[in-house]
């Protein structure tokens, strides 16, 4: 069991392995790792090295083949798909790289997806909507077909989706991966916003100038962490808050001339 | 939970929406098989329904004895079918109408004796001499002054066999004298049959029920005394008693009783069956029965290959939104959501395709009943057996590819292409 009530995600020894015997190839190998709450996790390294996989498995879409994952002191790997599927409508966000909203259906729609099976009313849902849409300056757009959007408001988009249902984990699977340089910016001041107001941000990129968002930075190697940097102390992360859509986001304290530091140093 | 359904409702109209021309043809499948089936089971309900309205309008006194034992089974029928002397069974005599009448809570009976003749009448032609007229194989119903009172039998001229007249009389149906003596006014008018001479006494008006719990052709038919043919005619086969009680609270005791009298008449042999109420429509509709039940299961196969036309147009779309599945699933949707989404939309389109049918169905039997005299002939039962089996057909063809939309991996969904 996790002692520090800090702690919302608990890898303990996990492996994911595919195929079997002399063909068996590990994407994760013996991964622990605590993610505490408030947290911002840069998660880098090199194609294969498992970091989609590893995001996968945070978002309960895969599971481990070896090891415990304990998601705010309940381990998941033996509740049923149901409950995960639970789990990943009320506590888990995720936003991919390419987006993924459905074509068919208009930007309102597609934001309060996850409501509809977390037993929302439709007025509920569109309110709900409403407000995290205007957050990012997009409510005008809320009847546009996605493919009316540019890929930043696509992502953008996507970003609303995945915080409509006020989460407490947001994993970004390259989410600027397929922007450029000014809607890239413009999603990681969004995502820093949201960090800012006490989430917990894991994310993956190949990006090495998006680290100084990051509390944290993980450079993984062969389904392992190879190094593990903090960037501010855990006494300065935001404070967790019950109530987000803040329409004047709440001052925090997270330093923003944050320096490299290695994680031994901090102890 | 409602809401749910309700918002899978919208997804499934709108992805309906989205491909009509396809969605059309899948319901366009099921509509064409629930049409075949509610023409069958319009016509085979019009017909019954002709048979039970005539036994109705001859009113709940109404009491039949038929020859044989009425098993009403597949063999019984084609038994019927086969048998070209299936007649000659009968050995109801007009001994046992008399028995029959002397009973205290009987009011009338008459026995139905049918057989074929050729008649012969004269007629007047233009230059005043006479010509013969014959009719070959004219339907001849011997019976007695009971039928037309049992049977509400109305008289366009003249009046029905009487209990005195005499014993040469004879009623004819509308076609019959047109055919034998030009005119629709035949009373009085004479022919030949048998050797004998008839005289008309009675003309009956154009019947609009060819078919009858008598199995009488009344347009085409003459009715002659039974007992006067009796007398010139030998081996005269009753086929049925037709009785009339005067206290229809005890049909049942009736019934017992004729049974009773009739087999101590019989020595004992009871080849014979009495038949009250809704009995007397099931012999007569039994062929039917088997007939539109053989004819529904040909009409089954069209709504099995409307159904697989559904599985077929499901198991596409659940290729088509791989893509979509592995999203819904990743923002929290459960196997349970998807399973259901795709199980309303099939039964979405059987549901429409079972409207459709149900319209057309009802609009062929429309236009068959200008042609026939078999009225279209829906009731509840035949709505819900209808729409009923149409959303079994969805049910049960578009559960495959429901399960296989709801067990898919979101991963494996989110990476295939769109």
């Amino acid at each position: 069991m996790v002692a520090d009530n800090s702690v919302i995600i608990d890898l303990k020894k996990i492996c994911k392995r595919y195929g079997y015997g002399d063909a068996a190839i590990f994407a994760l190998r013996d991964f622990d790792l605590q993610v505490k709450q408030g947290e911002f996790i840069m998660i880098m390294g090199p194609s294969g090295c498992g970091k989609t996989t590893l995001l996968n498995v945070l978002g309960l879409l895969d599971k481990a083949s070896d090891g415990t994952y304990y998601l705010n002191g309940t381990p998941v790997d033996r509740i049923s798909n149901r409950k995960k599927a639970k789990f990943r409508s009320r506590k888990i966000g995720i936003i991919f790289q390419d987006f993924n909203l459905i074509p068919t259906l208009n930007i309102l729609d597609n934001v309060t997806m996850p409501l509809v099976y977390s037993g929302f009313t439709k007025p509920r849902r569109e309110k709900k909507a409403d407000e995290v849409l205007s957050r990012f300056h997009l409510q005008p757009k809320e009847y546009y077909m996605p493919n009316q959007l540019s890929g930043g408001q696509k992502q953008r988009v996507a970003i609303a989706r995945s915080l409509i249902a006020e989460p407490e984990i947001i994993l970004a699977d390259e989410p600027t991966g397929n922007l450029d340089s000014r809607s890239a910016h413009i999603v990681m001041e969004g995502l820093k916003a949201i960090h800012e107001e006490g989430n917990t941000i894991i994310m993956v990129t190949h990006n090495p100038s998006l680290t100084t968002y990051a509390t944290r930075v993980i450079h993984m190697l062969d389904g392992q962490i190879d190094t593990d940097i903090k960037t501010v102390a855990d006494k300065d992360l935001p404070e967790p808050v019950s109530v987000h859509f803040h329409k004047h986001p709440k001052k925090t304290v997270v330093e923003t001339n944050t320096t490299v530091v290695e994680e031994e140093d901090l102890l | 939970m409602a809401m749910l359904f309700r918002t899978h409702y919208e997804l499934a109209r709108d992805s309906i929406r989205e491909n009509r021309t396809r969605s059309f043809l899948t319901c366009l499948g099921i509509a064409i098989g629930v049409a075949s089936i509610i023409l069958i089971l319009s016509l085979m309900g019009s017909i019954k329904n002709l048979v039970s309205n005539q036994v109705k309008s001859a009113g709940s006194s109404l009491m039949l004895v038929r020859p044989s034992a009425e098993k009403n089974t597949i063999d019984s029928v084609v038994e019927q079918l086969t048998s070209s002397n299936q007649y000659l069974k009968s050995n109801l005599s007009l001994k046992d109408v008399s028995t029959i009448s002397a009973l205290d809570e009987v009011a009338a009976a008459a026995p139905i004796a049918k057989g074929s003749a050729t008649l012969t009448a004269k007629r007047l032609n233009d230059e005043g001499g006479t010509y013969t007229v014959e009719v070959g194989s004219a339907p001849v119903v011997a019976t007695n002054h009971d039928f037309a009172k049992i049977q509400n039998l109305s008289i366009s001229s003249g009046s029905f066999l009487g209990e005195k007249s005499g014993k040469n009389t004879a009623v004819i149906g509308r076609s019959l004298s047109l055919s034998l003596f030009g005119t629709t006014e035949p009373v009085s008018k004479t022919f030949t049959m048998l050797g004998q001479r008839f005289i008309v006494v009675g003309a009956l008006p154009e019947a609009d029920d060819p078919i009858n719990f008598n199995n009488v052709d009344f347009d085409n038919s003459v009715f002659v005394d039974a007992s006067y043919l009796e007398s010139i005619h030998e081996n005269l086969q009753i086929q049925q008693i037709n009785i009339k009680a005067k206290n229809t609270d005890k049909m049942a005791e009736l019934s017992q009783k004729i049974h009773e009298e009739i087999t101590a008449d019989h020595a004992g042999d009871t080849n014979f069956t009495v038949l009250y109420g809704d009995e007397i429509t099931h012999p007569a509709s039994g062929l039917f029965m088997i007939v539109s039940g053989i004819l529904t299961l040909v009409a089954s196969i069209s709504l099995i290959v409307g159904g697989i036309g559904i599985m077929n147009i499901m198991l596409v779309s659940v290729a088509e939104r791989t893509h979509e599945i592995g999203i819904r699933k990743s923002v929290g949707a459960t196997s349970g959501n998807i399973l259901l989404q795709f199980l309303i939309e099939s039964l979405i389109l059987s549901g429409i395709g079972g409207f459709f049918g149900l319209v057309l169905g009802y609009i062929i039997a429309f236009l068959i009943s200008i042609v026939t005299p078999f009225a279209p002939y829906i009731d509840l039962q035949i709505l819900g057996i209808t729409l009923g089996t149409s959303l079994t057909i969805g049910l049960v063809f578009g559960i495959y590819p429901a399960l296989k939309a709801a067990r898919k991996n979101p991963i494996e969904s989110l990476r295939r292409m769109r």
